[in-house]
């Protein structure tokens, strides 16, 4: 039962330990030694591993046009819309409320002649 | 595909003087660039169409915010997190999922890196494999092995670029190894 326990806890983190090149704690290591198929994990994850590391060599060529793409549109409008939260027209907005609510309060407030 | 070389020194040169309103500072620094945002757009979206469009999405970001950019970070840094949130913006807009076909893998590996060249064909199979299966992936998942597997970033920059905890992005790699994992190999016996 505890063997069966040790070799779950051990198998779970096979992926973060190989993939993070973690040293696994003595105890893992243990079960490790005894464990084959948790030997074959960690094999399958180290060739994960270095196979994706290997995939960050491997040059991907831009489209032919890409470059004259890009000039051709650098004035063009973002895909998102980055001016919803204009701080200018936020604060501009809050300042004219703030003063129509101010001078609305004052004119509630005059007493009547 | 002739990789532009352009020295950090030259590069900085650039950045400056595009800081300073140079398009054609900015041209170079696109040419010089073009080929590693793409591939880093086309590992995110899976898709050569929308990884052109991400591409250009993420050069326009960067002439936009240049002049914020202070160089605390290498120009390339920058431009990588830029692509990653254009490729998330543009890839929310886009409901059709392109599942990346064999022939069309991205990956051109050269059989001759390795030393062993049983090894070597042994690595290019997988790595044939694992393009298809990081196709498989959400963009969730893929975007995380994307960025710390293969362009070996932190836990942290990972979680800072794409707005989640540090926790929420160690849980998404985990699920994102075990699928892989999944399709690329027979499940063990069980003990």
């Amino acid at each position: 039962m505890r063997s069966t326990l040790q070799h779950q806890f051990v198998r779970f983190r096979v992926p973060e330990h190989v993939m993070s090149d973690r040293p696994f704690k003595p105890r893992a290591k243990e079960h490790l030694e005894a464990c084959l198929p948790c030997q074959a994990e960690v094999a399958n994850y180290r060739m994960l591993s270095r196979v994706l590391r290997s995939m960050r060599d491997s040059k991907e060529a831009a489209p032919p046009g890409l470059v004259l793409r890009v000039m051709a549109n650098l004035s063009r409008p973002l895909t998102e819309d980055h001016r919803r939260f204009d701080p200018v027209v936020v604060i501009a907005s809050v300042v004219v409320v703030g003063a129509a609510m101010a001078l609305l309060g004052r004119h509630r407030l005059r007493p009547a002649s | 595909m002739k990789p532009q070389r352009v020295e950090p020194d030259e590069i900085e040169a650039l950045v400056a003087r595009a800081q300073e309103g140079s398009s054609e500072a900015f041209e170079k620094l696109v040419e010089a660039h073009q080929h590693e945002v793409f591939g880093l757009a086309l590992r995110l979206v899976v898709d050569r169409e929308l990884a052109a469009d991400v591409s250009q999405e993420a050069f326009i970001r960067a002439w936009r915010a240049l002049p914020r950019f202070r160089g605390d970070a290498a120009f390339s840094t920058w431009l990588h997190r830029i692509t990653v949130n254009a490729a998330w913006t543009l890839k929310k807009r886009k409901t059709r999922h392109a599942a990346l076909s064999l022939d069309e893998s991205p990956e051109t590996a050269d059989p001759r890196r390795g030393s062993d060249p049983e090894r070597a064909g042994e690595t290019v199979e997988l790595r044939r494999k694992l393009s298809a299966a990081l196709g498989n992936l959400n963009h969730a998942q893929r975007s995380v092995v994307v960025l710390k597997d293969i362009y070996g970033w932190t836990h942290n920059e990972v979680a800072e670029s794409l707005g989640i905890t540090v926790t929420a992005a160690k849980v998404r790699l985990h699920r994102a190894h075990l699928n892989l994992r999944e399709q690329l190999h027979e499940p063990e016996e069980e003990r």
